[in-house]
């Protein structure tokens, strides 16, 4: 091939199957673009898969995930499954996309969806994840719930002591993530109501520095929870969890609108993993790469306001959904509407050009 | 004689202005020794302390051994300025006793021998004094050298960082740099003119400065020198090089067992003697680990503390790593010296800890080890998790004594100059110990482990958790094989600089694995960064200084990084790639594959139903 010769046609990879993947490439295909799904997995849905029932309505994870794919059957979007994109090579205005030394296609414009990662709570050990069974992550606990994996205590505990600890791994600029990640704070309000209907003899306790309601019906949805599911709010960082009683967790913290030191004795101790990055985008000179990343790194940096979907320094690049930092579903579908957008737009400004 | 002596008084009234204030000024440092006399101090004075102090003063006053250790080049130049120098003011007496027959003269008359004597015959004994004094000059004029170099390129001397120095000390550096290239003159000169002369001196004037018409230039450049010599002697009672003086009456001080005290008192008894022995040679500032970021180190700490200005801010930001204190070629007691100065800071600050419990001993049972894992062990659960299963291995019993409620140790406040809140902690921990019975007090925290050894005064013998387990391997009660890991080992500053314990990780790593050889370890190894001591270092600092420990860390083929303090090993695996573990969790093996076994186990079983 003449790389010199090469010109983008309407052609458009996405990297990542996940919501944010799916959905752009829908929005895209619908304006009559044919675009392709680069996915890591076997399997098209990214974290969605792994939940159960989605916060603020309780629909299932599954169904959404059902239609979406059903959508992208429908519109045949071409599928390259089990292929992980780590680098992307600039050849003349567009793209070539490269797994190790195996190129796995060309095309004109990219849109990066890779999505997050979630914060490896084994980097605050004090929580002991990793060391104490009952100590789960929000993303074990859906495990849970999806039957994937056994609740932590015996079948014969009938009242559950269980404990949530909002911000594990965010706003924390020592573990090198200075950012919020938005919906912990629902997720564990979620959850919380979850175990509650599961075990009503339950007692739920939600340790928060301060809670961000920020989505529709998110803070109405707080209220529930503590109103109609007695969830017991409690402001102030856990301090250690240590064994206690049994099979048991001791837990220290601190209510600090009361001013006074807690104990408690836990069944179930979850930890609000936070969002952080699943990559570090290296930018060379025709050239990006997808590391892993290091501490402190970023999101990725895109343009703002307008070019929302615009990776910084980039032509022909573009970002979607929670691989530009923390966002919810429907967050990440309004944005893939806007991306696609965007994409349009470059593609025609650059038609314009090579006609005149 | 009868040459004019005029120009000698330059010199002359130089030399006793700075023996006045010296003397002055030592005697107000030791005005409180006068008052009470210790009599210690004067039994060990008749004694062969010292000759011992002798013995110190010629190795590092002299010939610099220290500093030859850690840097040849930078010693030499150290060791031929003193040197040299040195061989020329006993070399001086000792010549003019010769020719003179009299021992006792003028302290000019030695220094400018030459002017009054140039021809001085003698046989082959006048020629050694003539070649002897000679090879004293050329040595300080090659340290001279060696010194104009470092200021022009300190790279040449294997050093990155040299001191800035201020007004009145370039004032001195100026003066002592004249002082010997016109002595080398003069003398050249007027060998030049009468004849005579060593190697070195007599063929310089006889090839350059035997012209009758320079005989004129004689006097003016002996006056010259004279004026360089007296100039320098006048500033060296305030100027860096005080340091000459006073580190020799230090050495004496130390020798006859004085100490410096707990409290700030720069102008006051030893303090006030290491604070002005510092000769500003810059060890110190190459192997901190923070001088990249902040001027703070020991050598800019103790200019502030002589200036009495801006000593504070650098008290507070140092990491108290212990590097430069390891490094320091006079041995000042660096860490003390800070610690006193932010006790002086905090002074007005007083924390109450009256709402500590008291203790009731309770009668209990004796165990082998009682086990403190410290404020810091329950940041790391994990290593005193595995701790414990090793003791179960080695057949040990055991109480933890701080598995509910810690009291911390009191070591951060002490570092913090706090001593009397310390010393409330202290007292409290000691009545918990004191309460059971045990044959060893085991601490996975350095940090404690100092405090126990040093400021407790216990009467059980305190370990670290590697120096137990390493007997414990050695005694044949914890057995391992050789696998295939490899390993890079941190040492905490705590443990290693502070408390000597470089071996027994080293040994237990190699019980299990291979141990892989760093840049910078042992008493060179870097702060994690994070130590307790920094009280002002900002976090982006500390994360920087963090990242660059972890690149020393990070060598190739080590596929994890130990360490065997809580605070360090929390610090580094924020910020690490590879998985940085305790050395009693290496021991142990446990955590986490055996809880993904259960995990595993368990997911199995659910997936049946
Ligand atoms: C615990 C938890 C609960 C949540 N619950 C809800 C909820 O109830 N309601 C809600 O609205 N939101 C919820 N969210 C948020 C939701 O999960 C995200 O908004 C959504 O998953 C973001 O989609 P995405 O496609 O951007 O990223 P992802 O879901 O991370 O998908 C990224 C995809 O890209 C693939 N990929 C990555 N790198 C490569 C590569 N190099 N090459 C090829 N493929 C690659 C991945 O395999 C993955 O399939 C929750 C989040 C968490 C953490
Ligand atoms: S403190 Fe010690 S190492 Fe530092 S400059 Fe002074 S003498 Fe040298
Ligand atoms: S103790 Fe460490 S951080 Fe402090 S000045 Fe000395 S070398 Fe630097």
């Amino acid at each position: 091939m003449n790389a010199s010769e090469y010109l983008p046609k309407d052609e458009v990879a996405i990297i990542g199957g996940g919501p944010a993947g799916m959905q752009t490439a829908l929005a895209l295909s619908e304006r009559g673009f044919s675009v392709r799904i680069y996915e890591q997995k076997e399997q098209l849905g990214g974290h969605l898969k792994g939940w159960h029932h989605l916060f603020p309505h309780g629909v299932a994870a599954s169904d959404l995930l059902g239609q979406l794919k059903e959508q992208v059957l429908a519109r045949a979007v071409p599928l390259h499954l089990g292929q992980s994109v780590d680098r992307l090579q600039k050849v003349g205005a567009g793209w070539v996309l490269w797994q190790g030394e195996r190129p796995l296609g060309r095309a004109g414009v990219v849109v990066l969806a890779n999505g997050f990662a979630l914060f490896d709570a084994r980097r605050k050990e004090e929580y002991g994840y990793g060391l104490y069974p009952s100590v789960l992550t929000a993303a074990d606990l859906e495990a849970v719930f999806r039957k994937e994996q056994p609740w932590p205590f015996g079948s014969d505990r009938m009242a559950p002591q269980v404990g949530f600890v909002h911000c594990v791994g965010s706003r924390d600029l020592k573990c090198g993530s200075p950012h919020c990640s938005k919906l912990c704070c629902v997720t564990a309000v979620k959850q919380a109501m979850a175990v509650k209907s599961l075990f009503p003899e339950a007692q739920v306790y939600c340790f928060y520095m301060d809670l961000r309601m920020h989505g529709l019906e998110y803070e109405e949805l707080y209220r529930k929870a503590q109103v109609d599911y007695g969830v017991r709010f409690i402001r102030g960082r856990l301090s250690e969890a240590a064994p206690g009683q049994g099979k048991r967790l001791h837990v220290k913290a601190e209510d600090t609108l009361q001013g006074r030191p807690l104990h408690l004795q836990l069944d179930m101790l979850v930890l609000m993993s936070g969002m952080v990055p699943a990559f570090l985008l290296e930018q060379q000179e025709r050239a990006v790469f997808l590391k892993e990343p290091v501490f402190g790194s970023g999101f990725v940096p895109v343009q703002g306001l307008l070019a929302a979907g615009s990776v910084v320094q980039q032509e022909g690049l573009f970002a979607s959904g929670a691989c530009k930092g923390p966002a919810t579903l429907p967050e990440v579908f309004a944005d893939a509407a806007a991306v696609a957008r965007e994409v349009e737009q470059y593609l025609k400004s650059l038609k314009a050009v090579a006609h005149a | 004689m009868e040459k004019s002596a005029w120009f000698v008084w330059p010199f002359m009234l130089g030399f006793m202005f700075a023996l006045v204030v010296l003397l002055l000024r030592y005697l107000w440092w030791l005005r409180s020794l006068w008052r009470r006399p210790s009599s210690r101090l004067l039994s060990r004075m008749f004694s062969k302390h010292s000759l011992l102090a002798v013995r110190e003063i010629f190795s590092e006053g002299l010939l610099h051994l220290r500093i030859y250790k850690r840097n040849r080049r930078l010693g030499f130049m150290h060791m031929s300025l003193a040197l040299g120098w040195f061989m020329m003011i006993v070399g001086g007496k000792f010549e003019t006793w010769f020719h003179s027959g009299q021992f006792l003269h003028g302290t000019w008359y030695a220094v400018f021998f030459r002017y009054f004597e140039p021809q001085t015959a003698g046989g082959w004994a006048g020629t050694f004094w003539l070649h002897y004094m000679d090879l004293g000059l050329l040595l300080v004029l090659t340290g001279l050298a060696l010194a104009i170099m470092k200021r022009i390129r300190k790279r040449i001397l294997g050093i990155h960082s040299s001191t800035r120095h201020t007004l009145v000390n370039r004032v001195a550096l100026t003066f002592l740099w004249m002082i010997f290239p016109l002595r080398l003159v003069a003398e050249a000169l007027t060998f030049g003119q009468h004849g005579g002369g060593g190697f070195l001196t007599g063929s310089l004037g006889r090839c350059c400065f035997s012209s009758g018409m320079l005989a004129g230039l004689e006097l003016p450049l002996w006056w010259a020198y004279s004026l360089s010599l007296g100039a320098f002697f006048v500033v060296l009672p305030f100027s860096r090089y005080l340091h000459i003086p006073t580190e020799m009456a230090l050495i004496f001080l130390r020798h006859w067992g004085l100490r410096a005290a707990e409290d700030l008192q720069p102008e006051k008894a030893l303090q006030a003697f290491e604070i002005h022995a510092c000769s500003a040679c810059g060890l110190c500032l190459d192997v901190c680990p923070a001088i990249k970021d902040h001027p703070f180190q020991s050598a800019y700490f103790l200019r502030a503390l002589r200036s009495g200005k801006g000593w504070e801010s650098l008290a507070s930001t140092c990491l108290s790593c212990g590097a430069c204190e390891e490094a320091c070629p006079i041995n000042l007691g660096l860490e003390k010296l800070r610690t006193a100065a932010r006790g002086k800071i905090h002074e007005k600050h007083h924390a109450v800890y009256s709402y500590l419990p008291t203790v009731a001993p309770v009668e209990t049972s004796r165990v082998d080890v009682l086990l403190f894992t410290g404020c810091m062990g329950r940041l790391k659960p994990a290593t005193t998790k595995a701790l414990k299963d090793l003791f179960e291995e080695a057949g040990l019993t055991w109480v933890h004594l701080d598995e509910q409620e810690s009291i911390c140790c009191g070591r951060p406040l002490s570092l913090a100059g706090r001593a009397g809140e310390a010393s409330a902690l202290r007292e409290h921990n000691r009545n918990l110990i004191q309460g059971q019975q045990a044959r060893m007090l085991v601490t996975t925290c350095p940090i404690c482990l100092k405090q126990f050894r040093d400021d407790y005064g216990l009467e059980l013998p305190v370990y670290h958790h590697s120096e137990m387990l390493w007997y414990c391997l050695r005694a044949g009660r914890l057995k391992r094989e050789k696998g295939t890991a490899c390993f890079s080992y941190h040492d905490p500053c705590e443990l290693g600089r502070k408390s000597a314990c470089y071996q027994a990780p080293r040994e237990l790593l190699q019980s299990c694995g291979t141990l892989l050889p760093l840049e910078r370890e042992q008493a060179d190894a870097l702060c994690c960064g994070n130590s307790l001591g920094a009280l002002s270092l900002s976090l982006s600092e500390r994360q920087a200084l963090t990242s660059r420990t972890l690149k020393v860390l990070e060598v190739s083929g080590a596929q994890s990084i130990v360490t065997s303090c809580p605070l360090c090993q929390h610090n580094l695996a924020r910020q690490s790639r590879l998985p940085v573990r305790d050395l009693a969790e290496v021991l142990a093996v446990t955590g986490l594959p055996e809880q993904h076994g259960q995990r595993t186990a368990a997911l199995a079983a659910v997936q049946e139903l």
